[in-house]
């Protein structure tokens, strides 16, 4: 009997993670003529990760433990979306895989979709406040990093001259 | 002595360069402004100001960087105080009387303690690290890569005792991080491992991605997740100068606390993390009346916050001297050292000694820094306290994309930081706590080199490793600690200690 759902599911979710690891290094060479190979320490790290996650999970039969909470996907959802928008608007992106080049849009046009689409994910959020808020602490983004730290970020889309 | 103080009349003639001076002045003021946010802890605050210091040279961004230290560390008992939110696990004892201290109206007076006595602390860890900086890189310069090998390990297994909660869970993370952190090239044969031929895992898995990914995206979905309920102290801050009696209470505390922070900030593991518990426990035990503690005791507030700067200040010497660093904090500014292109370990000392002074004498000035400027500021702070989330995270988020942008104006190493908050967010599912695994990481990469070193003599077998007698001991003293903490009875007093 499973006592701690949590430890449980722990266990499986490093014991896989080390199964994936193992399979990815297995053709490396565990000693070389030198000594350690480029396989000895994923290799040996994995072995023992998995260890760890088999008692992990015997633990979770002996002892009670945390019950699994549901994941909250929507906000997951917004939360990341939003910092992947933002990956693919800051300088353009192609995406040969689905016949797509995103143009370059530059941190004016990144900066407020990412917190727009971000907000969403608290149900709190009032829309106008989040657009009044985007557009400011994009503005302040833009000085501070571009101006005062003088990084090389794009600020604008090219199409605008600039 | 004389060698002392003309070391720290090196370093203060580095770090009190004007422009040096503005750069702590400004690491202090925006990493307290972060680190007061609550919800974000010093690992985030570093993690998200580090962009700030790329345009700086060496020395002037490890001086910003360490007054963003300070800033996140001060902001969080600021938070503890205030809002009964500790920023980390070191602030946790200061919320048991110091917001107490708050809700009898004495707000003011606890911070104004907990500044004055973080300076002192402050001060006198300033020394302890002038004082055993060359005796410990000397020892250090002598050691082996067998030496340096079991260190680490010691210093991992320090960490997972030291750490709160399943032993077990604290290990397969730091395993975890060690494993993440032979992603990329092979460095001597060249050989790929775990990139799934992506070019940009080549070099490995960038340290800030993995930091950011973690603490900041994860640490959005989990507070999303969890509104916390904010216990925001409501009317008068009230005066922030301690009283005659106030000060004759917590000068002793906090003089205790100093020498245990101080002390226990030294060990190669996260021995800074137990100071301020330990402070609060001795505290305790010593007080005529006990039982004011939890109720408001000035003591209470003075010894651990003394007792935490201290610690948080020597754990820079593990760091400085062996180029091991003892805390998920510590391994961050590692990361942050190697981004201005510095590796520490022995050699700064000895070979670039301003930086090393500059950044020494620079760790005092910030202390100054956050008495000049956090007391006057507590208005400011409190005010940012009110701040509602549905706003601060979405800041948070682009300022960590953009932050992750500029390392190196790449758009993968956004996309590959989403997936570790991804990542990070599974470990929180999973009851996983992610300091370990960051620590791991750090150390993985040092662990593999020395490792190689140590078994690439003629005829090296896995017994070289401890054929040095330190390295024997070290290991020796790794596996008996190891022993004891999963013996039942320590773990149950180990529980006791964090529960107070």
């Amino acid at each position: 009997m499973v006592r701690s759902p949590q430890d449980f599911a722990a266990g499986l979710f490093v014991i896989a993670i080390a199964i994936l690891a193992w399979m990815l290094t297995l053709p490396l060479p565990f000693d070389a003529v030198g000594g350690v190979g480029s396989g000895m320490l994923p290799k040996a790290t994995a072995a023992i990760l998995a260890a760890l996650g088999a008692a992990i999970i015997a633990m979770s039969m002996f002892t009670d433990g945390e019950r699994l909470t549901a994941w909250h996907l929507r906000e997951m959802a917004l939360v990341l979306g939003a910092v992947i928008v933002f990956a693919l608007t800051i300088r353009g992106f192609a995406l040969p895989q689905f016949g797509l080049t995103i143009p370059p849009l530059g941190l004016a046009v990144a900066g407020p979709a990412t917190i727009l689409i971000a907000s969403l994910a608290d149900r709190e959020t009032k829309f106008g406040e989040s657009i009044v808020f985007a557009v400011l602490l994009t503005a302040g983004c833009i000085v501070l990093f571009r101006y005062v730290l003088s990084l090389s970020i794009p600020v604008f889309p090219p199409v605008l001259g600039y | 002595m004389l060698e002392i103080i003309a070391n720290l009349g090196l370093g203060f003639s580095v770090a009190f360069t004007p422009y040096n001076v503005l750069l702590c002045f400004l690491g202090c003021l925006i990493g307290t402004l972060v680190g007061v946010l609550p919800g974000v802890g010093p690992i985030a605050t570093i993690a998200m100001l580090l962009p700030v210091t790329f345009g700086l040279d060496p020395i002037g961004a490890l001086i910003m960087l360490s007054g963003i230290y300070y800033g996140a560390q001060y902001g969080g008992s600021t938070t503890a105080i205030l809002v009964n939110i500790p920023g980390e696990a070191t602030s946790v004892v200061t919320t048991l009387d110091g917001h107490q201290m708050a809700k009898q109206g004495r707000a003011g007076v606890a911070l104004g303690t907990a500044a004055l006595v973080s300076f002192v602390a402050g001060t006198f860890a300033t020394l302890v690290i002038a004082a055993l900086a060359a005796p410990l890189t000397g020892i250090a310069l002598k050691f082996g890569p067998s030496d340096r090998f079991a260190l680490m390990v010691l210093g991992l297994v320090f960490a997972v005792v030291l750490a709160r909660g399943s032993i077990l869970k604290a290990l397969a993370m730091i395993v975890l991080g060690v494993l993440l952190s032979t992603v990329g090239t092979d460095i001597e044969t060249g050989e790929d491992r775990m990139t799934f031929g992506m070019g940009q895992l080549a070099d490995g898995i960038e340290f800030v991605v993995i930091a950011m990914g973690i603490f900041g995206f994860a640490e959005i979905l989990k507070n999303l997740e969890n509104p916390e309920a904010r216990d925001v102290v409501k009317g008068a801050i009230g005066r922030l100068m301690p009283s005659r009696a106030d000060i004759r209470q917590s000068a002793g505390p906090a003089a205790r606390g100093t020498l245990l922070g101080s002390f226990l900030g030294i060990l190669p593991g996260n021995g800074a993390v137990l100071a301020p518990f330990a402070s609060y426990t001795l505290e305790k035990r010593l007080a005529k009346d006990p039982s004011r503690f939890g109720r408001g005791a000035i003591e209470g507030v003075a010894g651990p916050e003394a007792a935490n700067n201290a610690g948080a200040q020597t754990s820079f010497i593990p760091l400085l001297t062996l180029g091991l660093p003892p805390n998920a904090v510590m391994a961050l500014m590692v990361g942050a050292m190697t981004i201005h292109g510095l590796i520490p370990g022995p050699q700064v000392m000895t070979k670039q000694p301003e930086l090393f002074w500059g950044l020494i004498a620079s760790m005092w000035l910030g202390n100054l820094m956050l008495l000049v400027i956090n007391l006057p500021l507590v208005g400011l702070w409190v005010r940012l306290l009110k701040v509602p989330y549905r706003m601060m995270f979405p800041a948070i988020l682009l300022f960590c994309c953009i932050g992750i942008f500029s390392i190196g104006n790449k758009p993968e190493d956004v996309i590959m930081t989403a997936m570790f908050g991804l990542f990070g967010y599974a470990l929180i599912k999973f009851g996983y706590e992610a300091a370990p695994l960051l620590l791991g990481f750090v150390l993985g990469r040092l662990m593999e080199e020395n490792l190689r070193q140590a078994m690439s003599k003629a005829g090296a077998t896995i017994f070289s490793l401890v054929e040095s007698q330190l390295a024997a001991s070290l290991l020796g003293l790794a596996a008996f600690l190891l022993l004891i903490a999963i013996l039942p009875a320590v773990r149950k007093s180990r529980d006791d200690v964090f529960v107070e």
